[in-house]
Formats: structure tokens, C-alpha cells, sequence
């Protein structure tokens, strides 16, 4: 510590006059007074002025007395802090701490202190009220506001009841006792406390709102004649069913049902859709097909609304007409399967086929994510885990229903990946088939040297939810936020939480630009690795796809369904498949990275599949 | 009688947990008779209306046959009444002709079949689970677990398990008498409520099994030694084996931040902890006032300090002076108190 610095840290304590008198002879005239007092007054029990008492500190603290500490400077840097006394009657209230001492505090808790952060959680801290810092260590701490990212005030007081009760600012504590003693700053629980509330949240019966009456617009007489003059053509008519309308929300749903349209059109094969109102994410109840209204859709064009009923009436007329009938189911939710499967059998002369695009077939939560935060797997309805899940109350009947369902309609059932239908075939419903169609393939056009960027560009490919691994990519950036060997990217979307510092965030809008818009991301940012980290069973993975289309190298988990076989399918040299988050976490600590993502790489597109018309031309 | 009984102890500001656990032991066991044993009465405006309770019987301080009762109850605060009741609640079961009685805290909650449980009871006379099975690793679960367990009590009796047997009965008479003498949190003196006793247990009875089963017992205090997960199959299991049963200690304060703290990687406790939170907030009941005790207070409304509690039952002197000190008021207590320690 320089003189100067020392000089700040005891401004207010220190009074040159008050220790020249003190000191007197025995401080000789050409020696500074505070040098002297920093390294023999103090042990002569002088004091440096009237707001501290040498020889009662000492005292009152042994542990400073018995490590020859000079009391004063321990008081300002720590005991100050600590709500150590420096008289015996301390002046009321205590003076306010100097800029030396605010500079010291700041040093010590510099790995916890991000002033932006800050600033942000407080909209009346503006940056003219100086020093951020200096607030948190008086006042922000007391009023519930954390340093940074890194710290949580709130946790850590009401864990360590000790540290409450001391009065003391708690990352001050933290910094010089508890991370010695193994206490812990922050739970890292962001990601999952967000989403286990989102999900009891949802689930609760209050939201469970009655269903909104909306108005017929359409009649059954004339959507037979809309049906009938048809300008696609005198082929089958596919009935396609999903949870919203495609043409108006983007998803990879409506891409696939989008697409199916434009093929059976081509093929000559009217297209009628419908989906529910209002579209929720859970069955609607077995209410009178009269009550029970759905949106349609004819050969891409919207022609208004209809209860199940008239459509059932409707559809009789078009079967009357001597047309078949293919039904095509993508989602349920929103609907209620009854109604469906009333339907199928009053229309259909084909078939059905059922899609396996996620699991809401096995359970309301479609991913299979138990409580929003972990892959279940879709256990029997009464096991422990569902007895603790949000979506656990609901999914006997859930089941049931969609048991029944099954049964009934005995269909064909399809899934973009051969893990999803393995997983949807452990509920054991019934049907006719099952087949796995891709929904895209890769066409690579280009191979070029494997390039390795320095630093490495390392991304996240999607938004910020647990469910697509961005806690274990939060973690992998925290654990190397200063590791020069990697530059982390995000292409995506800027919801969920907030980042840790040193994230490059890229705006990817596949509305906007289309869907190869995350391909053209990978490569324009000459992305070289991307880690498909997913913590559900993907059925499939169009992220492992574009990252693979874009050039990059592709680390997947082995447990997320079709992420590590969209790598070994397509391009195995280009990819690596881990169990565990400490095998990918210890990848990047060692060395053996840029060697891996050395081998030569493909560029090329994602062709998306013809789905279901492809499929019946050639099973039909 | 029917052959298992279950009890557990709570106020009625524990109405909710009491609640959770009587709908999950339910859930696993609707053979069983369950009671709550409630050292308080009802706050104005609330009766308990059993056909909507998952309690089977409720039962009283005045049915436990505990004499000089108003003086008795008012020498404890709210924890070391409701857990010097356990004693005489566990006596009274086996006398009534209990086969198999287990006590379990309101704040705990079945999650599976406690059937292992009542097996072991053909066998043992008392089944006791211990704070920690595992020797802790590092200095804070020295600290704060091994030699907190040395200072509370080896064994967490959130849980203990007697059968009707010679030795069964024995420990329930000895353990009744102890708690209504000596329930006291009284760390330097060697108590801490009804636990520090049955550290006595495995060397004064026979037939005592202690279960180190990591999958009963579960909390805040062995739960960094005994990760929770959730497999593919559904079952919850800690350390590896089924759990059983979790105790949920002080969920709505330092207790939840502990787990947090001890579980920072274990998913599975923060969704437990929420299905706990939501499956209280559905059993709270808007007609108990927050932190009702119908003990807490004087007959005047005036509340009542610990030291009163201390010096009603360490000065012989006051318990002459006010045979129910309930009536005394705290000015009036305060003044004898004062009195009584001048010099």
C-alpha cells in the first residue's frame, strides 16, 4: 500500500493536528505523522484522532491484537464493514465510509460487482448519482439488490442466519469469510425456478379457463360445394388436424402441415384443415359437437368457422359425393380426441394417420419435460414423478382419452425420428403402423478444409429455455468467461434470462428470412462448433441440421433423442456425441477441441420432406 | 384396534402441512389410521369438520391425561409443546391397543409405500432414522451436519416407528415421561427437545433397529450426501433407493434456502420443494390467522416471552403464585419474575 492510498483509507480518522499534538517529541519533525503512526505510533498506543480509540479496538478484538495487525488500517479496510466499534461510544450515527475505503471494498468484491447489472435492477440509480458501488455496499444490499449476477443477497442472508444477525453487508462477508468457510453466493436455480413456476403457474385450475363461444360462420351445405368444386382436384380429400392455424403461427408444425398442403395440392388432392379455438395446449373437454367450434382451412385458403357437428355433416356429404376421405392428424391439443375420432369415423374411407411430432399424446407437457425442467420419458401415469409434476393431476385422463382414441381410430401412426417412435410406442396404444419419415434431409453442395477460428466460435442455436440446454451452455460460457481459446455465440432469440457477459447474441428471424435463415447464421458467422445440448427427447432436430448445413462442428448429447443420430446419419466426422455435462464441460477445459473440429467440413441445405403425400403415394 | 396407526403433532398454523401429509399417507396407505394431535385449540370462526380432513381422529391436550395441565403447557413455547405431547400421544395409542404406531412431523410428506416400515416393526420394538448415514466429506458438513446432529440428537425424530411389544411399550412410557418432564430446547443443558433423549434408545432398549435406509427421512441436512433423481421409470429415489418420505424443515424460510444451497445441482428437490409449496397453498385454510397458537398468548392477549416460560418452570415460587398462569397477564408475571430475583 502506497502512502496515498493509505491516506485515503483513513480520511476522517487520521487528523494531522490531533496526532502532532498526541504525539509530540516523540515524532520527529521531518517524518510524515500518518507514516508514523502506521508503523510506530500505534504500537506507542497513540491514537490517530478522536474517531478511534487504538487501545480499545485492540482489546475489544483480540484477534486483530494477536496478529500484530495495525488497528486502524484493520478497522477502515474490514472492521468498519463488520460493524466493529473504533471507540468504545462510537459517534451515532457512524461516519460515512471514505472513497478510500469504498475503493477498497470495490477491489475486494470485484469478481462480483457488474455495475451495469446493477444499474439495470434499480430505474432510479442513474449514472449521475456516481458511484454505483458505494450504493450497494450502504444502501442497494439492505434494499434487496444484488451486485451482480453472480451473487444473491437475499439467498445468502437467509441461509446464513449468522450473517444477518452481524448486520453486515453480505458480499463483503462472503468475500473475505464465506467462500473460505464453503458457503455459496447464488443457488444457480435461475433457469429452473422460472419454469417450475411457469408450469404450476399454468397448471393451476384457476387458469383453466371455460371456452369462449365463437361464432359459426360457415354452413355444412356449403363447405360440401366448397370441397366439391375444389381446385385441386377429384383426389382424396386429406383432413388434416392440428393444434392452431398453420398459415397464421410459424413452428416446425405448421411448416410440416404448410408444406403437406402445397404437396397434396400438387398431387391433386383437396386439402381441408382444421384446428380448435381457442388453441391451448391441452385436450378441450367432451363438450356437444354443437358447442364445440373449429377453424378451416380449404387448399391453403381460410373459409371460416363450424362446430364439430356441422362438420360431421358436411363431411357425410362429401363421402355421399363417392370422394375418400384421408384423415391426417398432426395435434390434438386444443381438440377434444372424441370429437376427432367421431369425426374420422363418420368421413374417413382411408386410414387415418397420426403424427408423432411431440409426445402431448403421451402427456400434456409435449416435450416430456417433467415440471418444465427435466426429461421424464413418459413413465406409468401413476409414478412418482408425475405425483410431483404440474402436469401430473391432469394426465390419467389425458391418457385415457387419448387410449381411447387410439383404439378407435387404429391408425397409422408416423414420426419424423425412429427415437420418437420407439418412445411414443412405451405407452402401448394401439395402431395399425408405424413409420418414421424424416421431415428434412441434408444436401451438402460444398466441402472445405476444417477451419479453426481463434478464438473458437462456440454457439447456441434457439432461444434461452432450459428444455433446448441453455443452462448447461450458461455454464459452459461462466466456466470459460475468460478463457481467451473461446468467443460464445447465441443465434437465436433474446428470451429467457439474461446472459452472462461476453455473449454474442445474434437476432435469427426464420419469419423474416426464412427457414434457411439459421444455416446462412451458422455460416455467416463462421460459427465452428455448436452445442446441441438439448434437455428433451428431440423427435427431431432441425438445430443438429442447420448447424451441420452451416459448416460448424456438432457436440450433441447422447440422451436427446434424435440430436446425436441427425449427426451420425448425415455427417459423423462432424460431429460428437457426450453422456454427461461433465464430459462436456471437460472437453473444453482440455486441449483436444481444435484437433476435432480440424477435419475437413460440409456446407449445404435442408431440403424439407413431402411428409405424409409422399408417404401414402407410396403405402396408400 | 386396527393394526398401524399413524400420528402426527401441529398447530393449527400447521394445518396445511399436517393436511399434505395426511393426503399423501393416504394416498399410499388408506388402511392406516391417522391422527393429529393438536396442542392448541381452534381460532374463532374455525371448527374442524373431519369428513373434509384427512385425519381420522383429533385429539386434544386435555385427552392426553397430562397433569397440572395449564401449568404444563404454559412452561413450553409452540415446538417443545408440540413436541412434548409426542410421548404421551404414542403411550395413549399403545395402551388403546395399537399394533404398530409411527409418528411422523407435519412437515414431512409420503411420496411412496412405507410398507418396509411396518415390517420391520414385526421384528423390532423401535425403528429410528438417524440425521446423517454417510460420514460427511468436508469442513462445513462437519460443521453445520456431523457435529449439528451431535448437538441435536443423532436421530431426527420427524420420525419414529414402535410396536406394540414389551420393548416397545417400555420405550414409550420411559420417552412419555422424559417429555413431559424434560422437553426442553436447552442446548447447554444437554436437551434439545424430545431428540437428545433417544440418543439414549439403542443403548437402553432392546430390539431397536436403526434404519439407515437413505431413502426415508430425506431434508435439508443429509440431502448434499443423499442426491435426489428421477429416472426414466418415474421413481424417485435418494442416494440410489426409493424415497420414502420427504421432510420438508422450515420450507417457507431458511430450511428452503438451505436445500437450495446443499441441492444446487439436484433438480429434482426444487420440483419437489414446488409441489410441496403448491400442494400447501391448495390445504391453507383463510380462517386460521397467520401464526395461530392459542398458547402463545395470556388470557389478557398480551404475548408471551420465552424467559416467562423459563422462569414459570425453573421458580417453584411462581407456580405457587399463579396455578394458571395463563391468567396472569405479562405485567403481572414480569413483576413476580423481578421480584422473585432481587437480591
Amino acid at each position: 500500500m502506497t502512502l496515498d492510498e493509505a491516506r485515503a483509507l483513513t480520511h476522517g480518522y487520521f487528523q494531522e493536528a490531533f496526532y502532532r499534538h498526541a504525539a509530540r517529541e516523540s515524532l520527529p519533525a521531518d517524518v510524515d505523522p500518518l507514516l508514523h503512526f502506521l508503523t510506530v505510533g500505534w504500537r506507542l498506543g497513540l491514537d490517530p484522532g478522536p474517531a478511534f480509540d487504538v487501545a480499545f479496538y485492540l482489546e475489544a478484538n483480540p484477534d486483530v491484537a494477536s496478529a500484530g495487525l495495525n488497528p486502524l488500517l484493520h478497522f477502515v479496510r474490514f472492521g468498519y464493514w463488520e460493524q466493529r466499534a473504533p471507540t468504545r461510544t462510537p459517534a451515532e450515527p457512524p461516519l460515512a465510509p471514505n472513497a478510500g475505503q469504498v475503493q477498497f471494498a470495490r477491489l475486494l468484491c470485484s469478481a462480483y460487482f457488474d455495475e451495469a447489472y446493477y444499474r439495470a435492477q434499480d430505474p432510479d440509480l442513474t449514472p449521475t448519482d456516481g458511484n454505483a458501488f458505494r450504493h450497494f455496499l450502504i444502501r442497494g444490499w439492505r434494499e434487496g439488490f444484488d451486485p451482480g449476477p453472480k451473487f444473491d443477497v437475499h439467498a445468502y442472508l437467509t441461509a446464513y442466519g449468522d450473517v444477518a444477525a452481524s448486520n453486515q453487508n453480505p458480499l463483503l462477508h462472503f468475500v473475505r469469510y464465506g467462500e473460505q468457510e464453503g458457503r455459496v453466493a447464488r443457488p444457480p436455480t435461475d433457469l429452473w425456478s422460472r419454469e417450475l413456476d411457469r408450469a404450476w403457474a399454468e397448471r393451476a385450475p384457476a387458469t383453466r379457463s371455460p371456452q369462449p363461444f365463437a361464432p359459426e360462420t360457415l354452413d355444412p351445405a356449403t363447405l360440401a360445394e366448397l370441397i366439391r368444386q375444389s381446385g385441386a382436384g377429384q383426389g382424396d380429400l386429406v383432413l388434416a388436424f392440428s393444434h392452431d392455424d398453420y398459415a397464421e403461427s410459424t413452428g416446425g408444425v405448421q411448416n410440416v402441415v404448410g408444406d403437406e398442403q402445397r404437396a397434396a395440392a400438387a398431387s391433386g388432392r383437396p386439402y381441408l384443415h382444421i384446428s380448435p379455438m381457442p388453441d391451448v395446449l391441452r385436450l378441450a373437454e367432451n363438450v356437444d359437437p354443437s358447442r364445440a367450434i373449429v377453424q378451416l382451412r380449404l387448399d391453403g385458403t381460410k373459409r371460416g368457422t363450424l362446430a364439430v357437428a356441422g362438420l360431421a355433416t358436411a363431411l357425410r356429404l362429401v363421402r355421399a359425393a363417392d370422394r375418400h376421405v384421408q384423415p391426417i392428424v398432426h395435434h390434438l391439443a386444443g381438440f377434444a380426441p372424441e370429437h376427432v375420432s367421431d369425426l374420422i369415423a363418420a368421413a374417413a374411407s382411408r386410414p387415418p394417420i397420426v403424427w408423432v411430432h411431440d409426445f402431448f399424446t403421451l402427456c400434456e407437457s409435449h416435450a416430456l419435460m417433467r415440471n418444465n425442467v427435466a426429461y421424464c420419458g413418459g413413465p406409468p401415469v401413476d409414478a412418482m414423478g408425475c405425483a410431483i409434476c404440474a402436469y401430473g393431476p391432469a394426465r390419467a385422463g389425458h391418457v385415457e382419452r387419448l387410449r381411447s382414441f387410439f383404439e378407435r381410430c387404429n391408425p397409422d401412426v408416423l414420426a419424423p425420428s425412429a427415437s420418437a417412435l420407439d418412445t411414443w410406442r412405451g405407452m402401448g396404444y394401439a395402431h395399425r403402423s408405424g413409420g418414421v419419415v424424416p421431415l428434412a434431409r441434408l444436401q451438402f453442395d460444398a466441402e472445405r478444409a476444417g477451419r479453426a477460428s481463434h478464438p473458437l466460435r462456440v454457439a447456441h442455436l434457439g432461444g434461452r429455455s432450459l428444455m433446448k440446454g441453455w443452462a448447461v451452455f450458461d455454464r459452459l460460457m461462466e466456466r470459460h468467461a475468460d478463457d481467451p481459446r473461446y468467443e460464445f455465440y447465441q443465434l437465436g432469440w433474446r428470451d429467457g434470462p439474461r446472459a452472462a457477459a461476453g455473449l454474442r447474441a445474434v437476432d435469427v428471424d426464420t419469419r423474416a428470412h426464412g427457414r434457411s435463415a439459421m444455416i446462412h447464421a451458422v455460416r455467416d458467422h463462421a460459427i465452428d462448433v455448436v452445442v446441441c445440448w438439448s434437455a428433451c427427447a428431440e423427435t427431431f432436430c432441425f438445430t443438429a441440421h442447420e448447424a451441420l448445413a452451416g459448416g460448424a462442428f456438432v457436440i450433441a448429447r447422447r440422451d436427446a433423442g434424435n440430436v446425436w443420430p441427425a449427426v451420425r446419419d448425415n455427417a459423423p466426422e462432424q460431429g460428437l456425441v457426450l453422456e454427461t455435462d461433465a464430459e462436456l464441460f471437460a472437453l473444453f477445459e482440455g486441449d483436444a477441441l481444435p484437433e476435432l473440429i480440424a477435419r475437413p467440413r460440409r456446407f449445404g441445405e435442408l431440403v424439407p420432406g413431402c411428409g405424409s403425400i409422399d408417404w401414402l403415394d407410396a403405402h396408400g | 384396534m386396527a393394526e398401524v396407526h399413524c400420528f402426527t403433532s401441529a398447530t393449527c398454523a400447521y394445518l396445511d402441512r399436517a393436511r399434505v401429509l395426511g393426503e399423501t399417507l393416504r394416498r399410499h396407505h388408506p388402511d392406516w389410521v391417522f391422527w393429529l394431535c393438536l396442542p392448541d385449540t381452534a381460532p374463532p370462526g374455525f371448527s374442524f369438520d373431519l369428513t373434509r380432513e384427512p385425519f381420522d381422529h383429533i385429539v386434544g391436550l386435555q385427552d392426553l391425561g397430562i397433569d397440572d395441565l395449564a401449568a404444563w403447557t404454559f412452561e413450553h413455547d409452540v415446538v417443545e409443546l408440540c413436541t412434548a405431547v409426542k410421548g404421551p400421544m404414542l403411550r395413549r395409542l399403545l395402551r388403546q391397543g395399537a399394533g404398530k404406531v409411527i409418528y411422523l412431523d407435519p412437515d414431512i410428506a409420503v411420496l411412496s409405500d412405507l410398507t418396509p416400515v411396518e415390517r420391520l416393526l414385526d421384528r423390532h420394538s423401535v425403528v429410528l432414522t438417524p440425521h446423517l448415514v454417510h460420514p460427511e466429506t468436508d469442513l462445513r458438513g462437519i460443521l453445520d451436519n456431523e457435529i449439528g446432529a451431535m448437538k441435536h440428537g443423532i436421530y431426527n425424530l420427524g420420525f419414529v416407528a414402535v410396536s406394540n411389544s414389551d420393548d416397545g411399550v417400555r420405550f414409550a412410557d420411559w420417552w412419555a415421561d422424559r417429555l413431559l418432564r424434560f422437553c426442553f430446547d436447552d442446548l447447554p443443558a444437554g436437551l434439545f427437545t424430545d431428540q437428545r433423549w433417544c440418543d439414549h434408545v439403542p443403548a437402553l432398549f432392546d430390539h431397536v433397529h436403526v434404519l439407515r435406509d437413505p431413502g426415508y427421512n430425506v431434508a435439508s441436512w443429509n440431502i448434499a450426501r443423499r442426491p435426489v433423481a428421477i429416472g426414466l421409470d418415474g421413481v424417485i429415489r435418494a442416494a440410489g433407493q426409493r424415497l420414502r418420505f420427504f421432510h420438508f424443515t422450515k420450507i417457507g424460510s431458511a430450511g428452503r434456502m438451505m436445500l437450495e444451497l446443499n441441492a444446487a445441482d439436484q433438480p429434482a428437490v426444487f420440483e419437489l420443494m414446488k409441489w410441496y409449496e403448491f400442494r400447501l397453498a391448495a390445504h391453507a385454510d383463510a380462517a386460521i390467522p397467520d401464526g395461530w397458537w392459542a398458547y402463545g398468548r395470556y388470557n389478557d392477549g398480551s404475548s408471551i416471552p420465552y424467559a416467562h416460560r423459563v422462569g414459570y418452570r425453573t421458580r417453584p415460587a411462581l407456580r405457587a403464585l399463579f396455578p394458571d398462569p395463563f391468567a396472569a397477564g405479562a405485567e403481572a408475571m414480569t413483576a413476580a419474575l423481578d421480584r422473585i430475583d432481587a437480591p
